[in-house]
């Protein structure tokens, strides 16, 4: 069986210990609490192929730049999930960042931008213009909720698939 | 340097040693590359590693290494790894030949300490950001406060040079009855104007302490309609404007309501109708039915579109016919409402840009017949007056004599001890700031009056009507001072204390 390392990357509270949450233990818990270090979980995917691919999830302490430590946390990394929080416009900012970062420790690899917390659409603050200019450059895109699991299970699905193709 | 193995130095370093492998729970692991265990030392249960035998597959506890095959560095250190158990522990994975060499050491005391100061930082930042977005509504709330000082001051100057221009050419036209009827008419309407933006703003800060009151009398609407053509007219002839009135057959004479606070919605709401409209005309309707009076305004103004309809409700907001912004406040919609919805009732706007607007309330309205209403004559009563200000003394003093009343002015609180034993019906004082009014009453009973006292103030504020009526007195009389309001509240206060 295949296995690849992922890592998810984003400011702090995007929502990045949530939607791994959300994706291996099918919960959600409204309460915050900061990630400390790095927490490696794992799950199982099946690509189109029908063959499996396993997932080994590395959740990452989030910040708007990576420290040395974090860097090394991204060490063999095979793709990564990017995350932002639809009602902070300052995270995608920080998300544009941490790209570009990760492009350089890890060299170019398979991502998918995650905009977070969609549910709360009342506080929806991204502007259109700005993630329209991200997908003409190449940036795939998925709306999604951790609290109530709306588009989670296809961020996933869609990181394995594009580093499937790099396999 | 002494051999001797229990030598100080070395107990000391034993004891250390002993010591720090307690804290720092040490366990090593050799694997080979399929992740079997090869050897193991130290406290393995403790980062979950359950009873660990030669041969075991460790894939599963060991997910951190996956993609690490390749890297080249020869030691990789994760300094905070989370076992899953409330464990938190450094790593240092070694590359070997054909597998890997791990020490574990246990960080989970300094994690919980950078945890707690992270989930401060973390708060910290959401304090930060909520800081900055009060301080960006208080900008706002400044940047608004100056506009409308500014606005409010022209405002002002408007009616008052009306108001001191025509009474200067009063002062020049007492000889010519018609040119002088003239004057006092237009002083009239700068006051009732003047009234009417000091009213508001008042009001604007009664309605945000959730104090504005609602005081029903009997209302005659026919007259109350007559005061509104007498007031509008002459502005809207001055446009070019017609205004009608249709009213229903079926309205009572007397109908049981706030009068004041209708004339004040009225005075609003055809205000604005005149504001807003260059040619044609506004018609008001008053209709009556199941005790309820319903009033629609319509015009054929400018209009105003459908997505500023409910924004004109917000405090300080100003139409805008052709992007220029008009006279006023920006508050009379947004008093309004309030006070139509205190009266047991509801505002609401419908608008065509280019056709017109219509603006349509609804209030409780009983029929109240004038002899059913609390009405006592003031013919032949006594009573004393005490009131700082010399116009509003003059004022109340001709009313209350036109009405036969026999009046008797005191001119401090000493003369109203006097006054006392002419045994009066009714005292009619100035409030005096606190204490003042409570020991000015106290006074009065000491000196052995055991009739009403009816305070004279100057806001109409439900918490302050309350406080009076507490301290004792009768009724609250607030100023402007209208003839006829004043009339029937004493009348009113003196049935109900009879």
């Amino acid at each position: 069986m295949m296995t690849r390392k992922i890592c998810m990357i984003g400011d702090f509270a995007v929502g990045k210990t949530s939607l791994v949450a959300r994706f291996v233990h099918s919960t959600f818990s409204s309460e915050y609490h900061s990630t400390i270090g790095v927490k490696v979980d794992s799950k199982l995917i099946e690509l189109p192929s029908g063959d499996d691919l396993k997932l080994i999830l590395w959740d990452i302490a989030g910040n708007d730049a990576l420290s040395s430590v974090e860097q090394t946390y991204l060490r063999g990394a095979a793709g990564f999930l990017l995350v932002a929080d639809s009602t902070r416009r300052e995270t995608l900012d920080s998300a544009i960042r941490l790209k570009q970062q990760t492009d350089t420790i890890l060299g170019e690899k398979p991502f998918v931008l995650v905009l977070n917390k969609i549910d709360l659409d009342n506080r929806y603050e991204l502007a259109p213009d700005r993630l329209q200019q991200l997908e003409s450059s190449g940036w795939t895109q998925v709306k999604g909720s951790a609290l109530s699991g709306q588009g989670v299970e296809n961020a996933f699905q869609r990181l394995g698939e594009k580093m499937a193709v790099t396999l | 340097m002494s051999e001797q193995s229990n030598s100080p130095i070395e107990r000391l370093s034993a004891f250390l040693n002993e010591r720090e492998e307690r804290r720092s729970r040490p366990l090593f692991l050799l694997v080979n590359d399929a992740f079997e265990l090869i050897d193991a030392r130290g406290q393995a249960e403790h980062y979950g590693f359950e009873s660990l035998q030669r041969g075991q597959n460790l894939s599963d506890k060991l997910l951190f290494l996956v993609g690490l095959e390749d890297e080249t560095a020869s030691i990789t250190t994760l300094p905070t790894l989370d076992t899953g158990k409330g464990v938190y522990a450094q790593v240092h994975a070694v590359r070997v030949r054909n597998g890997w060499g791990l020490a574990f050491t246990d960080t989970t005391e300094q994690t919980h300490l950078q945890h707690r100061y992270q989930q401060l930082a973390h708060d910290l930042s959401l304090a930060q950001r909520e800081l900055t977005k009060k301080h960006a509504q208080l900008e706002k709330a400044i940047r608004l406060k100056s506009r409308f000082i500014g606005n409010m001051s022209h405002e002002f100057r408007t009616p008052l040079s009306s108001i001191l221009g025509f009474a200067s050419l009063a002062q020049e036209d007492m000889g010519d009855r018609t040119r002088l009827q003239h004057d006092l008419q237009a002083i009239q309407r700068g006051g009732n104007y003047l009234l009417s933006l000091v009213d508001n703003l008042l009001d604007q800060a009664v309605i945000e302490n959730d104090q504005l009151l609602i005081r029903p009398v009997t209302c005659n609407v026919q007259s109350l309609v007559d005061e509104m053509e007498e007031l509008f007219h002459p502005t809207a002839h001055q446009k070019g404007l017609s205004l009608a009135w249709w009213m229903d057959s079926e309205l009572p004479e007397g109908i049981w309501l706030d009068e004041v606070r209708l004339r004040q919605v009225l005075v609003n709401l055809i205000g604005n109708a005149i504001k807003y409209t260059r040619e044609g005309g506004i018609t008001v309707s008053l209709n009556w039915a199941d005790h309820i009076l319903e009033v629609t305004v319509e015009d054929t103004g400018s209009g105003i579109p459908a997505a500023d309809l409910e924004r004109l409700f917000e405090p300080f907001n100003q139409g805008a016919e052709d992007g220029k912004v008009k006279p006023g406040a920006g508050l009379g919609l947004t008093i309004s409402r309030t006070i139509v919805e205190r009266m047991g009732g509801s505002l609401s706007l419908q608008s065509e840009p280019g056709k017109g607007t219509v603006a349509k309330f609804s209030v409780s309205a009983p029929e109240r017949k004038k002899n059913e209403a609390s009405s006592t004559p003031l013919t032949g009563l006594t009573m004393v007056l005490l009131e700082d200000d010399p116009d509003t003394r003059e004022l109340i003093t001709i009313f209350l004599q036109g009405a036969g009343v026999n009046l008797n002015v005191a001119h401090d609180e000493k003369e109203c001890d006097i006054l006392v034993s002419r045994q009066p019906d009714l005292f009619l004082v100035n409030l005096l700031e606190e204490p003042g009014h409570r020991q000015l009453l106290s006074r009065l009973r000491k000196a052995g009056y055991k009739g009403p006292v009816v305070a004279i103030g100057s806001q109409d504020q439900e918490g302050l009507h309350l406080q009076i009526l507490e301290t004792g007195y009768a009724a609250l009389v607030t100023k402007p001072i209208r003839r006829g309001e004043l009339i029937e509240r004493l009348a009113d206060t003196l049935t109900t204390q009879a």
